[in-house]
């Protein structure tokens, strides 16, 4: 389901990699806090069937801005 | 200083995001344990002194001090690097502005950005870009 591999040597960059498209406009992937904890990458069309915490929709309400 | 109800309330959201085990909320402080996706961990608190009616301070409390990729203490509030300066020896980082703070904004909801934070500040170490490259700024 995640884009990323679990424990993937470069996962904080592409992790960064997609609050920096969220903020440039870019909704097709979110990041999810699963159970573990993890931050995943998930394509938003698939988002609504993953369990956990939105991440990128907590963070770009407020934090992040968009536009 | 929180309400009893409140206090549930946040506990019982935190303990919807977070095992129960990683985290000790009482109405003057969270100490919560996160791990990055790398397995690292680090301990952070957040000052609820008054919570919820301003933003709350979270900072850093382990690994103290925090370090920047060339081996400094973040200890000084930066705009590149989205902290906002040091308490005894522990960074404190920027996550919501005044502006955009109001009481309706749970602890669960900061974590998860101090979540994010965390990720990205793992990749300033790995590349070197400051965090702002990233997260864009928390205005007020």
């Amino acid at each position: 389901m995640s884009f990323f591999k679990k424990n993937q040597s470069d996962d904080c960059t592409d992790v960064s990699q997609v609050i920096k498209d969220q903020h440039d406009g870019n909704r097709g992937v979110e990041l999810v806090m699963n159970d573990d904890g993890e931050l995943v990458a998930v394509p938003a069309s698939q988002v609504d069937k993953v369990d956990g915490i939105k991440a990128t929709e907590i963070a770009k309400k407020d934090y992040y801005s968009l536009l | 200083m929180m309400t009893e109800e409140r206090l549930k309330d946040e506990f019982y959201l935190l303990s919807q995001a977070f095992s129960v085990k990683q985290f000790k909320l009482t109405s003057n402080t969270l100490t919560i344990a996160l791990q990055t996706n790398s397995k690292k961990i680090y301990t952070v608190r957040i000052d609820l002194a008054n919570h919820p009616y301003e933003v709350p301070k979270v900072f850093i409390t382990n690994p103290k001090p925090l370090l920047d990729r060339s081996g400094n203490p973040m200890l000084d509030a930066s705009h590149p690097m989205h902290t906002l300066g040091g308490e005894n020896g522990c960074t404190r980082i920027c996550h919501y502005g005044a502006s955009q703070w109001h009481p309706g904004v749970y602890l669960y909801q900061v974590v998860v950005k101090v979540r994010v934070w965390l990720e990205v500040y793992e990749n300033h170490l790995k590349t070197g870009y400051p965090l702002d490259k990233y997260l864009t700024t928390a205005a007020g």
